[in-house]
């Protein structure tokens, strides 16, 4: 007789433990992914060329991030994570499309810079980044925007550390480059 | 005159370059988790499996099913008698050094006849 009382004095305290599971994770997450949603968001707008289709990748990101949470190791670093996770939506959107129209010019972008030394490096380095293959633009701007070393670039894409630098290298050179023609002009 | 660009300079130069997560985007997204918690299955949504007694309910599954399939085996094992031959006639050549043995098998099918 003592069985079912057992049976719902559990089903009760699993409920209670559900509910505190499911506001934790949510909160957690919030914590983590809030401070990093901007800088995310930018890195998807710029590997993705200025498209409308990063707020489509941005989307498909937070949900597959919050759908994986609960298996993230919580000792490890949030961050190469999520931009992992955003890096694989990007190669999946580009797999999906062979060409990225973009949707701002790099011109009208730059008009709010009064310096123009200022105006005509970052005009510079976006024309060359527009210019890189997809999985080239993501090295860069993992690297140049978000601040991740060359190892953690190498673990988060599957690239050859020695392949990123010669992308960096090379991103740099055409940015130099561009800039000397642009200066000679 | 060449310009002497380094990795901070570009570091800066791609950094001052920000946007602003749309709005639409954001409520969107909210509107998808959303979604996402109502839609949920009920069963599966009330379902802790971080209780022991769920995590480990396949092992005991497993472990039970073991402990039946030993107790209760499917397939009887054979009557040895059964298949055991049987010697019908055994007899010896002894001057030969032979020894004949006629055996019966229980298996034994005469095909030939059949034919």
């Amino acid at each position: 007789m003592a069985l079912p009382s057992l049976i719902f004095s559990r089903r009760e305290k699993r409920e209670i433990s559900i509910e505190k599971t499911d506001v934790e994770i949510k909160e957690t997450f919030n914590e983590l992914f809030i401070p990093l949603s901007r800088n995310l968001y930018n890195f998807i707008f710029k590997s993705t060329n200025f498209s409308e289709d990063a707020n489509d990748v941005f989307q498909e990101t937070v949900m597959r991030a919050l759908k994986y949470f609960k298996k993230f190791d919580r000792t490890k670093s949030f961050k190469p994570w999520i931009f992992t996770i955003a890096n694989n939506e990007i190669k999946r959107h580009f797999k999906n499309k062979s060409f990225l129209y973009s949707d701002k010019n790099v011109d009208a972008l730059c008009e709010k810079f009064h310096d123009e030394a200022e105006r005509k490096l970052v005009k510079a380095i976006y024309i060359v980044a527009e210019n890189l293959k997809p999985r080239d633009r993501q090295v860069f701007f993992l690297f140049y925007d978000n601040g991740f070393s060359i190892t953690e670039i190498s673990v988060m894409t599957g690239i050859k550390t020695g392949y990123i630098k010669v992308i960096l290298s090379n991103a740099r050179k055409a940015v130099r480059k561009l800039l000397e023609v642009r200066n000679e002009k | 005159m060449k310009n002497r660009i380094n990795d901070n300079d570009i570091k800066l130069g791609v950094k001052s370059l920000n946007f602003d997560i749309p709005s639409d985007v954001v409520s969107k997204v909210n509107n998808l988790i959303v979604e996402r918690e109502q839609t949920r299955n009920y069963f599966w949504k009330h379902i802790n499996f971080a209780n022991p007694f769920i995590k480990w309910a396949p092992a005991y599954l497993t472990l039970f099913l073991v402990l039946i399939m030993g107790t209760f085996p499917l397939k009887k094992d054979p009557d040895l008698s059964k298949l055991t031959t049987e010697i019908k006639i055994e007899y010896e050549l002894k001057d030969k050094n032979i020894k004949i043995l006629w055996v019966k098998k229980q298996n034994f099918l005469l095909r030939r006849l059949k034919k």
